[in-house]
């Protein structure tokens, strides 16, 4: 038992030591440092980043629509993103209530579609088709098409209300913005 | 194992611990968010006028030239609603091909529950066909029974 007691005890100060020891070493490695240097100054260099830009149209009021009603649509309305930076970029988009009241139930009957076009403005892809999205669940919704430096795209969005809402939701309005980010090709939202 | 071996062991674990740290991986990439503001839907009120035959069978008829087909089942009768879901009744309307409507003779009074109007609805394939709009009184309001080919 005793043996037992001594053995492990010599056990944890080896492993103290090892600690002490690699702390000196760092320590001294780290504050004795004494190199010859000699210094050249070459010509100006320059670095230059790539920058992330991006340009949206409209600026406001993408949807401005009043009197719809259950089974209607409001039409198609066009986002043209703008690339105006310098590294090809990617984007997602969602949509927030402007404030907590605008949160309510008309916001969560409006269901959303999404089409994204390509450079020459053939629809490439419809996302949500099937109108299984609900605007208020759009968050952080991923794009396709990613726009190359200097290019356009169009994305359209299209809401409808619901065949079933009852009527209370008549007479209801909903204040909401489009949120877009943007990062460049194959970075990390 | 000779507990020698072991010591060494532990030494060696106490320099690893002091030497070699966790690594942390992080992403860093240009990012931009851009907000589009002040978006606005707002939906009609449940809203319709219908004390008299005549102002309902223009309403029926606005209610088609808008293809509002919510409004439209909204001022249908009670049997038309009994029959129908309000999801049935705007999908069935939806996949119409209805352009227009139009009003074409006055209401003929056939009791103080029972009138009908004759309409014309066109169609987007330009052809056009006559139709007697039937209105039900309930209640004071005119509500829309159904219609019949002429």
């Amino acid at each position: 038992m005793i043996f037992k007691k001594i053995f492990y005890a010599r056990k944890i100060n080896s492993f103290v030591l090892g600690l002490v020891l690699g702390c000196l070493i760092v320590g001294v490695y780290s504050t004795a440092r004494a190199y010859m240097t000699g210094q050249k100054t070459l010509g100006a260099s320059v670095v230059r980043t790539g920058s992330l830009d991006l340009k949206v149209t409209p600026e406001t009021k993408l949807f401005d629509f009043s009197g719809l009603v259950p089974g209607e649509t409001t039409g198609e309305e066009k986002i043209t993103l703008e690339n105006t930076g310098d590294v090809a970029l990617e984007y997602r988009i969602s949509a927030q209530p402007a404030t907590a009241d605008d949160n309510n139930d008309l916001l969560k009957a409006l269901k959303v579609k999404t089409n994204e076009y390509a450079k020459d403005g053939t629809l490439l892809v419809t996302h949500y088709g099937r109108s299984t999205k609900y605007l208020s669940d759009l968050t952080n919704s991923a794009v396709t098409e990613i726009i190359p430096a200097g290019e356009k795209r169009d994305l359209g969005i299209e809401l409808s209300l619901s065949s079933t809402v009852g009527n209370e939701i008549a007479g209801k309005s909903t204040n909401f913005n489009f949120v877009i980010d943007a990062v460049q090709q194959g970075g990390s939202f | 194992m000779p507990p020698d071996n072991l010591t060494k062991i532990f030494f060696m674990f106490g320099l690893l611990v002091t030497f070699v740290k966790p690594v942390t991986v992080s992403f860093a990439n240009f990012s931009k968010t851009v907000t589009i503001p002040q978006n606005k839907i707002s939906t009609q009120t449940v809203s319709f006028d219908l004390p008299s035959a005549k102002k309902s069978s223009q309403t029926v008829c606005d209610l088609l030239n808008s293809q509002n087909w919510w409004g439209l089942y909204q001022v249908s009768s009670t049997e038309v609603k009994q029959s129908f879901t309000q999801e049935e009744f705007i999908n069935s309307f939806g996949t119409s091909d209805i352009k227009s409507c139009q009003i074409k003779t006055d209401p003929f009074y056939l009791s103080n529950v029972w009138t009908k109007t004759e309409i014309e609805v066109s169609y987007n394939n330009s052809s056009s066909k006559l139709y007697y709009l039937a209105l039900k009184n309930e209640e004071g309001n005119w509500k829309m029974f159904g219609t019949e080919a002429r």
